[in-house]
């Protein structure tokens, strides 16, 4: 521990003990982070990458999927020189709002070594950014130990990814704001106000770090709470699906100025075994609500003066096989493919194309060429953390931003 | 190896032993003995010596180790009188994502924190105590198949609203 993590974590206990005021808590607390914000969406389940951003000069393409790959005249064009890609339909909000504005960075054939097809080592292997140790401490986890403030990264979901575990301190998860509370029942109510009349009865040893952790508690969920106040409604209006509910809440948890500078999130429904569908189907759905939403949280971020602030990393934990199987999906692959979006990204493709003829394939997988740890290390970068401490040596920025 | 490393080996079981039995803090006289007690036997002699050693008994060790997510969970179901989990209650759910331990998958090569409020973050306190309406209730057309008696669960506690006091999350 060096002394600055020293000072902060001292800050932080004493915070925690109620020693120290609010207010200079909290100003001590942010002064280390730099105002930027990065928020990693999960597409869990192996989105199919080449009918996301899709390779349609090649002859190959329509050759391996005669049922779920996208007509030409659907696919959109990005016009990215020196490349024949196109995005599916469904991500025409993409394209207009993030792409043609020099948004969007597509980071293609993005993985990593020694492949494994469970999604669940998969995703171990992302959230770890360590593929030889995928049971310890996550990517973020050196950032938020630290930050020594579990304030400092927050995920929206039921269960707190690894991604955001530190050694000593892990980030925050809630499922929603409305019900990061103690009073979403009258047992409730009645549980809180007692807890209330207790919790000022000191105690000693272990029962009162209980008791101090249980004040914190209650002091972390009146702080979400405010959050929760009328003031902080995103004036944008968000889509009511999974994606735009979490990212409304991101919005207002940013308009309220809380501590977190990494937010995350999990979405499911991307392993498409059977039923994938075209340009219409299940995929095309998840397109749908994923970039509606996300543009969604582009105007209020516009709107909030920070999209400059933001940088958003959507990735699956792989991408899967290059032709169709017999059930109209694809089974589990390799390379697949990473967006980065933000107001400061340096719109582009960065990985050229998948390349589809046999002999390009790694054993009927797109071949990874780019490892997922470079396009961390600009996230890292981005949010002022040390980027060869939280994704290893080695693993250069892409310039993505 | 020499035979202070083996001493240190002993040291270093014993000392993990009673931080997980015993207290957060063994003293080094507690430490000391324990290892001495593993040298001339076994983990079973080791325990049996715990067990019946005065110390383990005193005030100091009581409500001093925090219990695992395991730990209360389980517990309380068997304070409320369930001596099984019925069908349509979602213990292991509750356990994996909310209570923060997933039973049969450690978090590292570590394993799980011992006994200490390392367990409590924020939102894994605010689960345990709504997990205590859950543990606490009746799936319709079931009743309590053994004693419902909290006070096995937490020194003293006449009902479920008793449970938000601190010591209900020690041993």
């Amino acid at each position: 521990m060096n002394r600055r993590s020293f000072i902060k974590r001292s800050l932080a206990a004493a915070a925690g003990m109620g020693l120290v005021p609010s207010l200079f808590s909290r100003t001590a607390l942010a002064a280390g982070g730099n105002g930027k914000i990065l928020v990693v969406l999960h597409l869990f389940g192996g989105n199919d990458a080449i009918n996301t951003v899709i390779p349609y000069g090649q002859s190959e393409y329509a050759a391996y999927r005669p049922d779920i790959g996208i007509p030409t005249a659907n696919v959109l064009p990005l016009g990215a020189s020196g490349v024949t890609l196109g995005l599916h339909p469904a991500l025409q909000p993409l394209m207009d709002n993030f792409w043609h504005n020099n948004e969007l960075a597509i980071v293609t054939s993005v993985g990593y070594p020694h492949h494994n097809r469970s999604h669940f080592h998969s995703t171990a292997v992302w959230n770890t950014a360590d593929p030889d140790h995928t049971n310890k401490e996550g990517w973020l986890g050196p950032f938020i130990d630290e930050k020594s403030d579990p304030f400092c990264a927050t995920n929206l979901g039921s269960e707190l990814p690894r991604a955001l575990r530190g050694l000593h301190v892990s980030g925050l998860s809630l499922d929603s704001i409305r019900e990061f509370d103690l009073r979403s029942s009258d047992w409730e109510e009645q549980l809180r106000s007692e807890l209330l009349r207790q919790i000022h009865n000191t105690r000693s040893g272990t029962a009162e770090e209980v008791r101090r952790a249980m004040d914190h508690m209650l002091r972390s969920v009146d702080k979400v709470q405010q959050a929760g106040n009328s003031a902080y409604d995103p004036t944008t209006e968000f889509p009511n699906t999974s994606y735009g509910r979490r990212l409304r809440d991101i919005a207002r948890l940013i308009k309220y100025d809380f501590d977190s500078q990494v937010y995350y999130a999990v979405f499911g429904g991307y392993d498409t075994h059977s039923n994938q569908g075209g340009a219409t189907g299940t995929q095309a759905n998840n397109f749908t609500a994923f970039s509606e939403a996300l543009s969604a949280f582009r105007t209020e971020m516009s709107t909030q003066q920070r999209w400059d602030d933001v940088l958003v990393l959507a990735f699956s934990e792989f991408g899967r096989r290059a032709k169709q199987n017999a059930s109209g999906g694809t089974d589990h692959g390799r390379g697949g493919v990473t967006f980065v979006a933000g107001g400061t990204v340096n719109g582009g493709v960065y990985g050229g194309e998948p390349q589809l003829a046999e002999e390009a394939l790694d054993g009927g997988d797109l071949a990874v060429k780019t490892d997922f740890r470079r396009v961390y290390a600009d996230a890292a970068g981005f949010i002022g953390a040390n980027a060869a401490e939280l994704v290893g040596p080695g693993f250069a920025p892409l310039g993505l931003v | 190896m020499s035979s202070s490393a083996k001493k240190q080996a002993y040291i270093f079981i014993a000392s993990k032993l009673l931080r997980y039995y015993f207290h957060p803090q063994p003293s080094q006289q507690m430490i000391n003995a324990g290892a001495d007690v593993l040298r001339g036997g076994s983990v079973r002699d080791f325990l049996k010596w715990l067990f019946m050693h005065p110390a383990f008994y005193s005030d100091e060790a009581r409500h001093s180790l925090v219990k695992s997510p395991f730990e209360y969970a389980v517990g309380l179901f068997y304070a409320a009188g369930k001596r099984a989990v019925h069908e349509s209650e979602p213990l292991h759910s509750w356990l994996r994502s909310r209570l923060d331990q997933d039973p049969y998958n450690p978090p590292n090569v570590a394993g799980w924190p011992i006994a200490t409020v390392e367990w409590l973050t924020d939102s894994s306190l605010l689960q345990r105590l709504k997990f205590i309406d859950f543990a606490t209730k009746y799936p319709e057309g079931t009743e309590p198949t053994g004693p419902v008696d909290y006070s096995v669960f937490m020194d003293g506690a006449v009902n479920a609203l008793s449970l938000v006091a601190p010591e209900a999350q020690l041993l």
